[in-house]
């Protein structure tokens, strides 16, 4: 049985960035057991995201601003490669602090 | 398949990163893929959301833009002689020395989505974008990067 999860995923536009991350993440914690449901967005329009629904984590590669206490980790380690391993404990131990 | 051909240029050398897009973008409006309004659009994205990224022992740049400026998805691919600099995504301001661009028309990102995740992966491949930047006619940069890319 797995555990879904919400993610939103941000980049500049909110477009490519994000849905190659977005895809990542869905690939990467369906092999911890996890079924990601996924959001992307630009960086305007996060408060926006964040009013309308609730998310376990925020996955960025632009800069963005106050994430309204949504855990928030830096998706560049997804992209370039280097990093992925910090960015999947960061978003597990985020997680399982939430007791998913 | 959204890599073309026609949309690949090797041993391009440019003053500076603006000439570089704008040059290598207006390629996308000959061809028909993109609106005139396409080159500026991918000067000014890149001003605002950089899109450098480090790639083993030199960087690459992933420029795009909104889909507004797109009429049919493709990718295209710029090596140059001498490095540009960019920045690196996520705005913290890291000067990138960019010898590959890839440029992206992305018309409806879920539907091309397979193609998105297996340039991830080009990405991360060292070893090909060494290959891809040595090559020294666009159809060895297609036959580089076409199997992939294919989905």
């Amino acid at each position: 049985m797995s555990t879904r999860i919400k993610v939103l995923s941000v980049c500049g536009s909110g477009v490519v960035t994000s849905h190659m991350v977005a895809n990542k993440i869905v690939d990467m914690f369906a092999d911890e057991g996890y079924d990601v449901d996924t959001d992307e967005c630009n960086p305007s329009e996060l408060d926006g995201y964040l009013s309308r629904g609730s998310y376990d984590f925020i996955a960025y590669s632009s800069p963005i601003g106050d994430a309204h206490g949504t855990p928030a980790f830096s998706a560049m380690g997804l992209i370039t490669g280097l990093g992925e391993d910090e960015f999947m404990q960061d978003a597990l131990d985020s997680l399982h602090a939430a007791g998913k | 398949m959204l890599l073309r051909k026609d949309l690949i240029k090797v041993g391009q050398d440019y003053p500076d990163r603006e000439t570089a897009l704008h040059s290598f973008a207006e390629l996308f409006v000959e061809r028909g893929v993109a609106k005139p309004s396409y080159p500026q659009a991918i000067v000014d994205r890149e001003k605002i959301y950089p899109t450098g990224l480090p790639a083993g022992s030199f960087d690459i740049a992933l420029s795009h833009c909104d889909s507004e400026h797109v009429i049919e998805p493709a990718i295209g691919v710029c090596t140059l002689v001498n490095p540009i600099d960019f920045q690196m995504m996520g705005g913290d301001g890291t000067a990138m020395h960019v010898k590959i661009i890839f440029m992206l028309a992305i018309k409806d990102p879920d539907s091309q989505i397979s193609t998105l995740q297996k340039l991830m992966g080009v990405l991360q491949n060292e070893g090909l974008l060494e290959e891809v930047h040595a090559a020294s006619s666009p159809e060895e940069v297609y036959d580089a990067l076409k199997p992939y890319l294919d989905v």
